[in-house]
């Protein structure tokens, strides 16, 4: 178990090592000179050069990374070239506005997906099976943007029931938080819950045809109670490796949602900063969301350990000694 | 039982959808009712009628003629962006099924590596620093596509080196190269149109995400991301500008995902789940 | 009245293509085993002997469908409502697999899986549950001081992990065992030892035992009866001495003559080919389904269906040309 997560640990890092170096390369070669961003193509030569140099842009590139990565690492980030403040405290608001969306519209995704996906494979070819399957094919094919346009079409326009876009701040109270939260939510969600759905169903009529399956209902279970209480953890193994790599989906998802609802989240301002050429801003966040990424895989092979003991106990899976 | 399975009924649903999207972009090349592009600010926002089928825009653009140069364009850039995938990733993906060792191991790295950013997020970087436009959006999309079809080609094509018939190509003395061109291609060839049915469906999401966010296709060009982003403006006034785009994006992906299921379907009975990239592929 | 009575038990797997009939895998079977007493019932890969046991338990694969009565206790468990199906498997009647490897839940332990039989039949506690788990655990040979209940079947050998699923099996103390080739996946010292183990609970706890197994050896060892089966019907039957003595169907003589002569008894040896293959299921001849194989096959062979024999005590064979007793 220790070895399995010393392993997990060290492709992490080797990754997020991959992923900076490439976000530095990318940002290094593509054009775009920020002393120039900053000062306008109007100003002078001379000028440029001491903002240059203030900035550190006549080091060589290897050591700007270094020490770029260096500051990250203690904590210290670099001022954004259009706002004049360090990344940080850009933000760290906003993330108090994505996290909270991308963890609600997951668990919204879930609690949807596992109860449609495992009713689906146990009504297999039957009519409930075919409408969620059908409701899930329906659900890949919708953009989570124009999702988000029609729940505001319905819900703030018509309904009136809530806002359509923006967000009050926490200090507006967690109620008014959540409402402005809700929408873009679900819209996060609802196309990711097909996906998950139609996992679930997949991997649950897998572990129905296993050996250890019949063995249950050999022993008296009914077809539910062997279901419920020996495929579905093991079913839970693909399912969770899905979720995992929706997590950066739904990362991915909010660069768009807050655009629609216009929330103040890390999303919106990633999208910003590459309009607006702020080099900083982008290579910071975009390494920070890289590693949350690679955080969540790490999270979701921890879970496999919990849900597989062969895995716990450091046996490859599936091994096994005859005699 | 071996006998090749039919196309099931919501596949046909699937390619009868896919069939009727791409005539329209073909019939836009000659004839849409009006211009697209030119403006009658007289009859701006008119809802549906004899002279505009579906109403105007805010331009008083032709809403049914916007929406028909839309399909080419969406089609279009989802076309070229799967083909780059296709063309880049599936050499590598053979490659490193012919050859194995380190070549294998970094091309399955680099795919790691590429999977660990969130796709989109790469691609708003991408066009954002290239400059929007529909040439830099299909290279944002066509680098996703790369790696998948580099993992789904691997993928098909390691199991078959071990076949017979491949090894008896060895020991006539084919070279893998050869071997990879007239054996194994046209063995995983099926494999590759399914996969690439389901990466067209993503590409023409991803267009409209970007051209939605304003990074692809750029004015006067038309395509449904943009109708969407323009619509968002007039939505308490005229919300039929943004639901119509959004159908024909719901429209068009669902019957290419019932298309590549159904042909999945009849190539393997055992496959099923409809994911877009298979991670544990390889 | 025997313990278990099938009769005339046929199963079939509808047809390929929608309009075509539907293929029989299990042809006209009947079989009875006494309260207590053992039967063998041996034949090649696929002739469907995991069929039949499946179809007792009622568990055949999805699409299947079974005709004719499999009756336990005089019960027909073929009309059975599927709460009384649940009520008697792991009850009345239980199976042993031939897969160790991939008959155990992996993410539970063995303790777990053996005590889950007893909660829902025995009504017992989850504690009492546990106690009575490590007792038929400990009866089976996993002591639980040396092979602990906790464990997870990754961490057992297979001999351990099929002593877990035949302690699975008779943790509720059924009246008839199935043990569909329980040996087959093991090694040779460790058939032996499962064999001995499952003789010992039979003679104990007067089990009956319904034995599976392609393997002559096996069947000697364990069953007073045995039956063979080909292409899905019972071919002969008998007590195993006499019939093992003298076979009279061309097919059980066939099995015999392929045995390896050195190791006459002890189980473990496949059994060598007798010359072609079994025809599949929708594919098999309108006589004799053996015909093609057989040496004594004629004209009457191959368009006459042969009569499937009684069961009983007495031997009998389902042949044209039985094999002459030697004088
Ligand atoms: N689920 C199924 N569907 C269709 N045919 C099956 C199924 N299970 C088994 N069969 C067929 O039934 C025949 C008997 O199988 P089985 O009882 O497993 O044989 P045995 O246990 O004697 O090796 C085989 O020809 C097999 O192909
Ligand atoms: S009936 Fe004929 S073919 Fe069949 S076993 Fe007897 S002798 Fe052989
Ligand atoms: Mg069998």
């Amino acid at each position: 178990m220790a070895w399995f997560l010393v392993k997990r640990a060290l492709a992490l890092a080797l990754t997020l090592l991959a992923a900076s170096l490439l976000v530095f390369g990318v940002l290094e070669v593509l054009p775009g000179d920020p002393a120039l961003l900053i000062l306008g193509v109007n100003a002078r030569e001379d000028t440029l050069a001491a903002l240059r140099e203030s900035m550190g842009l006549d080091q060589p590139a290897l050591w700007r990374y270094l020490t770029w990565i260096g500051d990250l690492l203690r904590g210290r980030f670099a001022d954004s070239l259009t706002y004049d403040v360090p990344v940080s405290e850009l933000l760290l608001p906003r993330l108090a506005v994505s996290g909270p969306l991308a963890l609600l519209s997951l668990t919204l995704a879930v609690a949807l997906a596992l109860p449609l996906g495992v009713l689906a494979a146990a009504r297999r070819g039957r009519i409930t099976d075919t409408a969620i399957m059908g409701a899930s094919q329906i659900g890949i094919a919708v953009p989570n943007f124009w999702l988000g346009i029609l729940l505001v079409l319905l819900f703030a326009v018509s309904l009136r029931w809530l806002p359509a876009g923006g967000f009050p701040g926490w200090d507006a109270g967690l109620g008014a938080g959540l409402a402005a939260l809700l929408m873009p939510a679900v819209a996060l969600a609802l196309p990711q819950a097909a996906i998950l759905t139609r996992v679930t169903r997949s991997a649950v009529l897998e572990v129905l045809g296993e050996d250890y399956m019949r063995t249950a209902r050999a022993k008296g279970l009914s077809r539910g109670e062997a279901l419920w209480r020996h495929g579905l953890r093991n079913a839970m193994i693909p399912v969770v490796t899905i979720m995992g790599l929706q997590f950066s989906f739904l990362l991915a998802g909010t660069i768009i949602i807050e655009n629609v609802f216009n929330l103040p989240g890390v999303g919106r301002l990633v999208f910003q900063a590459i309009s607006q050429r702020d080099l900083v801003v982008v290579r910071d966040v975009v390494v920070l969301l890289a590693a949350t990424v690679g955080v969540v895989n790490f999270l979701v092979d921890l879970s496999y350990a919990l849900l597989d003991p062969r895995l716990r106990h450091g046996a490859g899976a599936g091994s096994g000694r005859h005699g | 039982m071996a006998s090749p399975r039919r196309l099931s009924a919501a596949g046909w649903i699937g390619a009868a959808i896919a069939a009727v999207v791409i005539l329209t972009a073909l019939v836009s090349l000659v004839w849409t009712p009006h211009d697209p592009t030119v403006m009658d600010v007289a009859n701006k926002l008119s809802g549906p009628g004899a002279a505009h089928p579906l109403g105007t825009d805010h331009f008083g653009r032709d809403t049914l003629s916007q929406l028909m140069v839309g399909a080419r364009v969406s089609i279009a850039v989802s076309v070229v962006a799967v083909g780059l995938g296709v063309g880049l990733g599936v050499p590598l993906g053979l490659l490193a099924a012919a050859r194995r060792g380190w070549i294998d191991e970094a091309v399955m790295r680099f795919n790691d590596l590429a999977f660990a950013f969130p796709a989109l997020l790469t691609a708003v970087l991408i066009t954002a620093l290239l400059g929007p436009g529909a040439i830099n959006a299909i290279l944002a999309i066509g680098l996703f596509n790369i790696p998948v079809f580099a993992r789904v080609a691997r993928g098909a094509a390691l199991p078959l080196w071990k076949r017979p018939f491949i090894q008896a190509a060895r020991l006539a003395g084919r070279g893998r190269t050869r071997i990879s061109l007239d054996h194994i291609l046209p063995n995983i060839a099926g494999t590759l149109i399914v996969q690439a049915t389901i990466q067209f469906a993503l590409a023409i999401l991803a267009e409209a995400g970007l051209s939605y966010l304003g990074l692809g296709s750029q004015p006067p060009e038309v395509s449904w991301g943009r109708m969407l982003n323009e619509a968002q403006t007039f939505l308490f006034l005229e919300p039929r500008l943004a639901v119509l785009p959004g159908l024909a994006i719901v429209l068009t992906v669902l019957g290419l995902n019932l298309l590549g299921d159904g042909l999945r379907d009849r190539l393997d009975p055992r496959l099923e789940t409809g994911l877009e990239t298979r991670r544990e592929g390889g | 009245m025997a313990l278990l009575d099938i009769r005339d038990l046929t199963v079939t797997r509808p047809g390929a293509a929608p309009g075509a009939p539907p293929a029989p895998l299990l042809d006209g079977v009947s079989l009875t085993l006494d309260r207590g007493g053992a039967l063998g019932l041996v034949g090649e890969s696929g002739c469907g002997k995991s069929l039949t046991a499946l179809a007792v338990m009622a568990l055949l694969p999805a699409g299947l469908r079974a005709g004719g009565s499999v009756l336990l206790d005089g019960e027909d468990l073929l009309t059975a409502s599927e709460r009384r199906l649940c009520a008697l498997r792991g009850r009345r009647m239980a199976m042993v697999f031939q897969e160790p490897m991939t008959a155990l839940n992996p993410v539970r332990t063995i303790g777990d899986q053996v005590a889950e039989g007893p909660r829902h039949h025995l009504g017992l506690s989850r504690r009492a549950a546990r106690e009575h788990a490590r007792a038929v655990l400990d009866r089976v040979g996993l002591d639980p001081a040396r092979v602990s209940p906790d464990s997870y079947p990754h961490a057992l050998s297979g001999g351990q992990r099929q002593r877990a699923v035949i302690a699975i099996a008779v943790a509720c103390g059924p009246a008839l065992l199935i043990a569909d080739e329980p040996t087959t996946a093991l090694d040779v010292a460790t058939q032996a030892r499962i064999l001995d183990l499952i003789l010992d609970l039979v003679t104990d706890e007067g089990l009956a035992l319904l034995m599976i197994s392609h393997d002559l050896g096996v069947v000697a060892e364990t069953a007073r009866d045995m039956a063979v089966m080909y292409a899905g019907r019972i071919v002969e039957t008998g007590p195993t001495a006499r019939v093992l003595a003298a076979p009279r169907h061309p097919y059980t003589a066939g099995l015999m003559a392929a045995r390896p002569q050195h190791d006459r008894g002890r189980p473990g040896q496949p059994l060598a080919a007798i010359p072609g293959v079994v025809p599949p299921p929708g594919a098999r001849p309108p006589g004799c389904a053996f015909a093609d194989r057989c040496a004594r096959a004629d004209a009457v062979c191959r368009t006459r269906p042969v009569l499937a024999g009684e069961p009983g005590g007495r031997h009998r064979a389902a042949c044209h040309h039985p094999v002459e007793p030697p004088a």
